[in-house]
């Protein structure tokens, strides 16, 4: 056995050494390809990597498979890589892979128990821009569309006018500019104010031409489709990079669908555009459905579940407490994110424990950063808004020189007669950080994910007993426990009608008292549990009786018990 | 239909192909035997008996029987297969002599969806077959070939519809697809569906004699029927509800049969989870059915107009859905006269919205394509015992008189004794699927043949698009202005408001072409009197028109340089072409 794991933690560390060539930065989909592979090969009883599915552009969506197939659950989803811009997620969930493959004692202890699925390149089209020069921000899937809906496709695309290898911010001094500019340097712009009698010098646009002269900038870029908002709950009918219709991309369905197939994935972990954790549903803003009464009449909300509320609420405040952030951050776009998005939908729609992160973001950076003097303070810019993307920016330049571009003047063909510059903040700049910070990033968010993994529900019979009674009748005896964090079906989870209870099954014997399968109410998390009793009567001749605790995602058990041993 | 009736019926056609002497006594009335009534073809190349329900094979036997004899009219496509493999086929019908197909506002209509709702199927079959056999004798049918085109799906729930047929079931079993659903989540699928105790085919009710019963025999049907007791009586039965037994042991009668699940819930719109909406299904379009029903519409744009066809009750639906949700008031306005004329084409119809009138449907059908297509849909739930003596909500009483004076008794299974694994003994009895929802032979033709110039009167309101006199002015300097009226005739707009605001399809088109004319400003006519007209800043030669509006026009103008003959066309996705040639000289 101890030759077995020694071999095993070998064959993984070389696995993980061999992929992470080029873990300095973000590794494309070949890398990944290659690091999955590679750790599947190296645990086969243990790890399995296959397709996911395909997308739109017949890219593989993977899916990682670590510890073995448990189908009565604790099992877990991280997804990732949904919004073509966010690679960070998706080299967090590769990372995340590597740890679990690292043949440590921790990893094999929390497989023993657990079982993880990892989809880490959700959008494998989106993810692929990242690497294109110029680049740009690409949050959906590939291929030209009509997303202003005038008949023709791709006809307006962003341009890379100055050459710097990156689609940035235009400014142009204009009579019908309505920014000025601001803070150090006139670096960056805000609104004039003309109650202050400020007056617009600046029109602001992103890098390019009006191609179809319709006096709007690059309104086809980032036209294909949303993939990270394809899911059904609160669709977003009709905006910019909307599918026509929700989960109509391949991989979205297919990650529905496998969801279904496999109840046993209680929670289900996005890294991504959406955030429940950096900021915490606000407990006011709940919803506490009936969830006894029939389903006639209901009316839909995606407000979190009151009674769930406390738990996420916990893990969030631990997940912050890991990054060693003193309290919620605010992470811009997270509520258009949800909407349409995988954690809302899993929550709301399929009732498991679902949290998302965007695992980094600049404002993220900005709380961790130390605390400014005051004189430091008076220093910065008036505006809020300002003093923080200046301090960002500060921080950023010396950590990614890309990331920060400053304004230089260009000939813009729409505006010959008018000064303009290019320049500003990368695309990806305040939401995938520099490589630099991936490796701390990557050991606290792994962390987190396994202790997240860890607080799965964990259903068990606690004792089973059979009492004689006369005429050859028993009395059964029965205690059941949850010992996991979670409980065994959250209430978002029976008001979705799609979690199973537990159930208790009896073979061996006819229960005189009532059903034969007997579904258990919800059992709360940390030692929630039911008793009951049953009289039975054993098949002729019998003279034992089994027992089954059968969850969806918690476990299941078994006891066998004799009636020689009956009281 | 009973197995042994369908075999008794297959055995009686392979006899008929054979020649035997059984299919030489049948008689075939020659032409000039018929006089023709008026509303059908005396001499039809499709013969269809329009007193009789047809199964998935029969219904698509028809529309290739109708596609071979109509060659230039109708052509049957493959929309896709059920979750059981069955064919879900599509007729299209029109005129394929005139005009490209793609470019005529096409009307499309359905049935069936629900699988126990089975004269929809006959309904949609009955349009194909009415405007295919009736193209030459009604002016107005041919018109419509002509100018629009008919996509005819009888059946996109084939596998409900068959199991429906072909096992025991009451009026309001097999209403899903036959995917194993597991409704009582206890882990195990489709293992408690009813069971037909009496062996009669059908799937009725059970009872039980008790002293201490909540039912009593009713005075006038006292073998027959049953009427709850005051509290001040004790009855001598109680209700124990549908035919079966608790087949898994869980204390509960046929709570999980086959399939288990709705697919008029489980389109786009407004969609939402189980949670909510009991028998969503997975997610939209989750279901092999209606997956490839959305395919096969979003690959006809030219769609304009939709009807979707139901049992029962005698309802014209329109949306919304839910309450809260928007139809657009010019839509609506639409909605409702088309629908308050159907009340008149279809007596014992009401024209009724969905939330308001009837009930909340989340994720329907006829909601995603006004919501999220911007087409205007109908849904017709077909068949009400208002028909049954003409007298408006008959009770229990008028509907077993017309079971025992109009069937005599035919429809009706007396109660009879049997001994059950949980109940002890019980009695079975009551009326037959066939009964309550669907039309029996003698009344079906009027049902069809009325809902079918229903949905041609919406096809008549596709807009049908002209384009008036093109006046041609000279500026001077070789400048000309071009104006022309864009007219539509039908009461539908180019553009549904809800297409317009969303922006669902791009905007009609104006263009000019012309060898030697350059356009050099274009826009819309605003205020004729004045000349006031809304110029378009960008890409001249091709004006945008959010719409014409139904029963309307819009003005079009032109700034053009040069001479010579042009081209004035006008595009709309759902409104079809429009070409109109000039001259500047």
């Amino acid at each position: 056995m101890l030759k077995r794991r020694a071999w095993r933690a070998l064959a993984a560390a070389l696995a993980v050494m061999t992929g992470t060539a080029g873990a300095e930065g973000y590794r494309t989909a070949a890398d990944t390809e290659q690091v999955l592979r590679r750790a599947a090969a190296a645990n086969l009883d243990t790890f399995e990597f296959s397709e996911l599915a395909r997308d739109a552009a017949d890219n593989p969506v993977w899916l990682f498979r670590a510890g073995p197939e448990r189908p009565g659950g604790p099992a877990m989803l991280v997804a990732a890589g949904l919004d073509g811009r966010h690679i960070v997620g998706s080299e967090i969930a590769l990372r995340f892979i590597e740890r679990l493959a690292d043949g440590s004692e921790e990893s094999e202890k929390l497989l023993s128990e657990h079982t993880i699925y990892v989809v880490t390149n959700m959008n494998p089209a989106g993810l692929a821009t990242w690497f294109d020069s110029p680049t740009r921000a690409h949050s959906g899937s590939t291929g030209a569309s009509d997303s202003d809906h005038d008949g023709e496709s791709g006809e307006d695309l962003a341009e890379d006018l100055d050459g710097d290898g990156a689609i940035r911010m235009i400014r142009v001094k204009h009579p019908r500019g309505t920014h000025i500019a601001d803070g150090k340097d006139g670096a960056f712009a805000r609104p004039a104010d003309a109650m202050k009698g400020e007056r617009g010098e600046w029109l602001i646009l992103s890098e390019g031409r009006d191609n179809d002269g319709d006096e709007r900038w690059n309104e086809e870029e980032d036209g294909a489709v949303s993939v990270a908002r394809n899911f059904p709950t609160d669709f977003p009918w009709f905006e910019k990079g909307s599918a026509s219709n929700p989960a109509d991309q391949p991989q979205v369905h297919a990650l529905i669908d496998f969801l279904y197939d496999n109840p046993q994935i209680g929670t289900v972990v996005v890294l991504g555009t959406e955030d429940n954790l950096l900021t915490a549903p606000d407990p006011e803003k709940t919803t506490d459905p009936d969830v006894k009464g029939g389903r006639w009449g209901r009316k839909p909300s995606s407000l979190p579940n009151k009674n769930d509320l406390p738990l996420l609420r916990k893990v969030a405040e631990e997940y912050r407490k890991s990054l060693g952030l003193k309290g919620e951050v605010s992470t811009p776009g997270a509520s258009d994110a949800a909407q349409g998005g995988l954690a809302r939908f899993a929550s709301v729609a399929l009732g498991r424990f679902a949290v998302a992160t965007p695992v980094w973001t600049s404002n993220m950076q900005l709380a961790l950063l130390p605390e400014l003097s005051d004189e430091e303070k008076k220093a910065l810019p008036e505006n809020g808004e300002i003093a923080k993307l200046q301090r960002f920016r500060d921080w950023l330049v010396e950590r990614d020189p890309q990331g920060w571009a400053a304004w230089k003047p260009i000939k813009h063909p729409d505006f010959p007669d008018h000064d303009a510059e290019a320049g500003g903040f990368a695309p990806h700049a305040r939401i995938v950080p520099p490589p630099a910070l991936l490796d701390d990033l990557a050991t606290t968010h792994t962390l987190f994910l396994m202790e997240t993994a860890r607080r799965a529900p964990k259903v068990a019979i606690e004792s089973a007993e059979l009492k004689r009674l006369e005429r050859g009748l028993f009395e059964l005896r029965l205690a059941v426990r949850n010992d996991g964090f979670l409980p065994d079906v959250l209430h978002q989870g029976v008001y979705s009608s799609l979690v199973r209870p537990t159930r208790i099954e009896i073979e061996g014997a006819d229960v005189l008292d009532g059903p034969e399968r007997i579904k258990l109410e919800p059992l709360a998390g940390n030692g929630g549990r039911t008793e009951m009793r049953r009289v039975v009567h054993l098949n002729d001749g019998g003279k034992t009786l089994t027992v089954r605790l059968v969850s969806d995602m918690a476990g299941r058990d078994e006891r066998v018990l004799r009636t020689d041993d009956a009281e | 239909m009973t197995n042994s009736l369908r075999c008794t019926l297959a055995a009686a056609a392979i006899l008929a192909a054979a020649h035997s002497p059984a299919a030489e006594t049948a008689y075939r009335v020659p032409p000039e035997n018929v006089f023709p009534a008026l509303g059908a073809p005396s001499h039809p190349k499709v013969e269809i008996a329009w007193n009789r329900y047809y199964d998935v094979d029969g219904l698509n036997g028809f529309l290739r029987a109708l596609a071979a004899a109509h060659p230039d009219f109708a052509r049957v496509v493959k929309v896709g297969e059920s979750h059981q493999g069955r064919e879900i086929l599509a007729l299209e019908v029109t005129n394929y002599k005139v005009g490209d197909p793609a470019t005529k506002p096409a009307m499309y209509i359905d049935g069936n969806i629900h699988g126990n709702e089975v004269q929809a199927g006959e309904v949609v079959l009955h349009t194909a077959w009415y405007l295919l056999e009736m193209r030459e004798n009604v002016e107005r049918v041919g018109q419509l070939l002509d100018n629009s085109v008919f996509y005819l799906l009888p059946s996109i729930n084939p596998d409900g519809r068959d199991y429906w047929f072909d096992n025991p079931n009451n009026p309001h079993t097999s209403r899903g697809g036959q995917i194993p659903t597991d409704n009582d989540l206890d882990g195990l699928v489709d293992e408690d569906g009813p069971e037909d105790l009496d062996g009669d085919g059908q799937i009725t009710q059970m009872r039980r004699r008790t002293p201490f019963g909540t039912h009593k025999p009713d005075p006038q049907f006292p073998d027959r029927l049953m009427v709850r007791v005051g509290p001040d009586e004790r009855g001598e039965f109680e209700v124990l509800g549908t035919e079966g037994i608790d087949n898994d042991g869980d204390g509960e009668v046929n709570e999980d049969g086959p399939g288990g699940y709705d697919p008029n819930r489980n389109w786009a719109w407004d969609w939402q989870p189980e949670g909510v909406q009991g028998g969503a299904h997975r997610y939209p379009f989750s279901l092999p059915e209606t997956r490839a029903v959305r395919d096969y519409v979003l690959a006809r744009p030219n769609i304009a107009a939709a009807q979707s066809y139901h049992n029962a009750g005698g309802m014209i639906l329109s949306g919304p859905g839910r309450e809260g949700a928007v139809v657009h008031d010019g839509d609506a306005s639409l909605y409702k006269l088309i629908g308050e004329r159907g009340e008149q084409m279809l007596p014992a119809y009401d024209y009724l919205i969905t939330w308001k009138d009837l009930y909340t449907v989340w994720g329907g059908e006829l909601e995603w394509f006004y919501g999220g297509l911007g087409i205007l849909c109908y849904t017709n739930e077909l068949w009400s015992n208002d028909n049954l003596h003409r007298t408006p909500d008959p009770d229990a009483n008028a509907r077993m008189r017309f079971v025992r004076d109009v069937l005599l008794d035919q429809g009706f299974t007396a109660w009879t004794t049997h001994t059950h694994p949980q109940y002890g003994e019980v009695e079975v009895g009551g009326t037959h699927a066939t009964f309550g929802r669907v039309p029996p032979s003698f009344l079906l033709e009027e049902e069809m043949h009325r809902n079918t110039v229903f949905t041609l009167f919406h096809a008549e309101q596709m807009p049908r698009l002209s384009i008036g006199e093109v006046a041609v002015e000279r500026l001077g300097r070789g400048l000309s202005r071009v104006r022309a009226d864009i007219v539509n005739d039908g009461l539908t707009p180019t553009r549904l408001q809800q297409d317009v605001e969303n922006k669902i399809t791009p905007a009609n088109s104006a263009t000019i072409t012309g060898r030697g004319l350059k356009v050099l400003a274009s826009g819309i006519v605003t205020d004729r009197d004045h000349g006031r007209v809304d110029f378009q800043h960008d890409r001249p030669e091709r004006l945008r028109v959010d719409a014409v509006p139904g029963n309307g026009r819009v003005t079009v103008e032109f700034i053009v340089s040069g001479d010579g003959k042009g081209t004035l066309r006008f595009e709309a996705m759902k409104g079809g072409l429009a070409e109109k040639e000039f001259e500047v000289e």
